[in-house]
């Protein structure tokens, strides 16, 4: 009996997350793309689905500049743009500290792409998938400074969600 | 992801509704029962509770109930009433609350869906959404299941 609710469990999961995948508009109707079925998990590469990419980044000292952050969603989840269509979902936020002579002017976040749910009528969403960058304005010192925060976000699958997150965020600045 | 509890008996659980009012597992003994877990941030979710609703009231004359745990952390009883208008179901949507989550052994993703039969045992166990066609399946294998 466990084996049974796992193996249908996992094969919905990596049906929805094929078809989504490979962008198949057609419910459950995979073929196209039947290379991409796995059954079993997808090993996670990293824990809550979202990875820091940046981690240093040589800014101009002493004047306004703009760093972009990159992060990456892990193959086969998404998680809600900036500015998600439907205001019960939870947008990504990137919340920084103001510490070690860094000056955080503002952030700007990419549009989302459209991501529509391969089930029933299909909600229309507006998701980062893959990379991702967030644009942070700031003046930073000259030498090596920190920059730190955390990436607010909430992550899903294509027939399921994880709870909210926080990604911690430190990034190297060197100020010439 | 969650662990499997098929043909074991539902852990009982005492919830508070959207109305304040204390709602038990045991109030549904001799009841076919679907236990949903599901939050406000979960788009797979919110597109199975309204099928839900459809098979809640079509089968209401088989003594059919559809119970739905909210999973959001710390969010507003009027907040999750809200939603759950939105959302467009009327059954009975309870308040979290951590012990239920551990005792149905619930994973770190939504929905998760425990389907009872009318002697309490768990006859089926979802996790992730499900076609409407399978929900009903799931159903009707539940109302058959557990004797008179």
């Amino acid at each position: 009996m466990h084996s049974r609710l796992i193996l249908r469990s996992l094969a919905r999961l990596a049906l929805l997350g094929a078809a989504a995948l490979c962008g198949s508009s057609v419910w459950l109707a995979p073929s196209a793309c039947a290379q991409q079925i796995q059954f079993g998990l997808t090993p996670a590469a990293h824990h809550g689905h979202v990875q820091l990419l940046s981690d240093n980044v040589q800014v101009i000292a002493g004047a306004p500049h703009v760093v972009q952050l990159w992060f990456r969603v892990e193959d086969g989840f998404h998680i809600n743009s900036h500015a998600p269509l439907d205001q019960l979902l939870i947008p990504t936020r990137l919340q920084l500290k103001l510490a070690d002579g860094v000056k955080v002017i503002g952030e700007t976040y990419p549009a989302g792409s459209s991501f529509r749910l391969q089930m029933g009528s299909g909600e229309l969403m507006s998701v980062y998938q893959g990379r991702f960058p967030v644009s942070v304005r700031l003046v930073a010192p000259r030498g090596e400074s920190t920059l730190t925060g955390v990436l607010h976000y909430q992550a899903c699958g294509a027939a399921s969600c994880y709870p909210p997150q926080s990604l911690a965020v430190r990034v190297a600045l060197s100020g010439q | 992801m969650a662990k499997t509890m098929l043909g074991e008996v539902a852990p009982n659980f005492t919830l508070v509704d959207l109305h304040g009012n204390k709602v038990s597992l045991s109030d549904y003994k001799g009841h076919p029962v679907v236990l949903n877990f599901w939050a406000t941030y979960c788009p797979p979710c919110k597109l199975e509770m309204p099928w839900f609703q459809e098979l809640a009231n079509e089968y209401k004359s088989k003594g059919l109930v559809v119970l739905g745990v909210d999973q959001d952390d710390g969010m507003a009883v009027k907040d999750v009433a809200a939603a759950a208008q939105k959302i467009g179901v009327t059954y009975p949507i309870l308040m979290p609350n951590g012990d239920v989550s551990k005792s149905y052994q619930l994973g770190d993703y939504i929905p998760d869906t425990f389907y009872i039969d009318k002697s309490g045992r768990i006859v089926d166990q979802t996790v992730g959404a499900h076609s409407r066609d399978e929900m009903e399946a799931d159903i009707q294998k539940t109302i058959e299941s557990g004797g008179e």
